[in-house]
């Protein structure tokens, strides 16, 4: 593939072990997360060369900390608290920037939510595999029912699908069937600065309103119980307060 | 039905973190210990002192944890993940000192008395190849690479500190990492 951005693959290809080992940077390495942004034969060439490179750092020899480390860590975590810390996030490289783009959010929701059915689990003393870990959910959604850990959390159903605007993912509706039953989304909302309505197509065609959340930065989160059966949700659709719509997700029994 | 509840260790690397992001009991201790060596291992490779070690493998930890939310898998594996976060600390604290402590080429001991029993065990094969890879590059470029991969230094800052040209300095990094690339992408039983 060519001409996707200011560099060809040739030029990329020619950078690749640099672009891999994330030693490019200004004007070149613009250019080149431009070009890997449409390319995936030269973001499948740079993750193999970054995979190595990575690989590399799993040779160091481990050693043992000295006496009281695991303490000193905790004590250090503890007081300091996941707000007051502002180190600065570490930035991915740039064939890792090209392939996160907007499925990283759900990626990150989705173990956030496996995890937290897990967690919930192994104090059950169940566990959960949602099988989040090796991608598969390429359609935009998955369904876990009628496993132990479900069950033990007094779940029936949960469901994840992605939330869409003319075909462009932009965001992601998760809905579970338990006690309570709740739906729960994350959103770009892009300019919008009005409130948004959700609302809820239900099996016979009838809307449901279930809500409404202001919308101001663009990227929401929002949630909430339902008191409908869940299998009974075909759709999800955020609504303007003008009427326009802004996402909606189908989702199949 | 009696359930027995299953140990926070045998959780896998990745429910561990999201498990740790939602400050979930336990979580953060047995992260700690599941990763204190070798993010300590690395560290101390890197600076070659115990004590800044120290400080480095405490901080990189308390990083991961600060943005454990973050973490993507595809982004690699947790313990890769981990130590590319180590490994930036370490290279934030030796440009500080501006010096390089250690030998680079004492990083990768590539002799196969330097592999664990974990190693063998979990990364088997591939750890095992890629040792052996590293150990069939030619030195200048097996150095080339280590001062890439492990201290983050570019091409151009090779080129001064081996004090050879820049297109010599590229050539070793890309010849050594394709190198590596071939050994570890070609068919088992191929070599």
């Amino acid at each position: 593939m060519s001409g996707t951005g200011a560099l060809s693959c040739a030029a990329v290809q020619d950078l690749a072990p640099e672009l891999a080992l994330n030693l490019v940077t200004g004007t070149q390495r613009s250019q080149a997360l431009a070009h890997l942004d449409g390319c995936p034969t030269c973001r499948g060439v740079i993750d193999e060369l970054a995979d190595v490179a990575d690989s590399l750092l799993l040779l160091a020899e481990e050693a043992e900390p000295p006496a009281g480390f695991t303490g000193r860590v905790l004590a250090r975590g503890s007081s300091q608290g996941p707000s007051a810390y502002q180190a600065p996030p570490v930035l991915p490289s740039p064939r890792r920037r090209a392939r996160l783009k907007p499925d990283r959010r759900r990626r990150l929701v989705l173990t956030s939510v496996a995890a937290a059915v897990v967690v919930a689990g192994t104090g059950l003393g169940v566990g959960l595999d949602l099988g989040l870990g090796t991608g598969g959910n390429g359609g935009g959604g998955f369904q876990v029912a009628g496993s132990d850990a479900l069950g033990a959390l007094g779940g029936r159903r949960l469901a994840a699908t992605a939330l869409r605007l003319h075909g462009r993912e932009v965001g992601q509706v998760f809905v579970y069937a338990g006690r309570p039953s709740w739906v729960f989304m994350t959103v770009d909302t892009g300019d919008v600065h009005e409130p948004v309505t959700c609302e809820l197509q239900v099996d016979g065609g009838a809307t449901v309103v279930l809500g409404s959340f202001s919308s101001s930065n663009g990227y929401q989160s929002w949630g909430s119980t339902v008191a409908i059966e869940p299998s009974s949700i075909r759709g999800v659709r955020l609504v303007s307060a003008a009427g326009a719509v802004l996402a909606s997700a189908s989702l199949t029994r | 039905m009696a359930h027995h509840r299953p140990a926070v260790e045998a959780l896998a690397d990745e429910v561990l973190l999201s498990g740790l992001a939602l400050d979930e009991p336990g979580m953060d201790l047995a992260f700690v210990q599941r990763f204190q060596r070798r993010v300590f291992g690395l560290a101390v490779s890197l600076v070659g002192d115990a004590a800044a070690a120290e400080d480095i493998a405490q901080e990189a930890l308390l990083r991961a944890w600060r943005h454990a939310s973050t973490y993507d898998p595809r982004r690699g594996s947790v313990p890769t993940w981990l130590l590319t976060i180590t490994r930036n600390v370490a290279i934030d604290f030796l440009r500080l000192r501006r010096a390089l402590p250690t030998d680079p080429e004492a990083l990768l001991d590539i002799s196969d008395q330097a592999m664990g029993p974990d190693d063998a065990a979990v990364a088997g094969d591939m750890a095992h190849r890629l040792r052996l890879a590293v150990a069939g590059l030619p030195f200048d470029q097996r150095r080339a690479l280590v001062l890439a991969t492990f201290y983050g230094q570019t091409a151009e800052a090779i080129s001064a500190s081996e004090q050879i040209p820049l297109g010599t300095a590229k050539t070793r990094i890309r010849a050594g990492i394709q190198k590596l690339r071939a050994a570890m992408t070609e068919p088992e039983g191929a070599r």
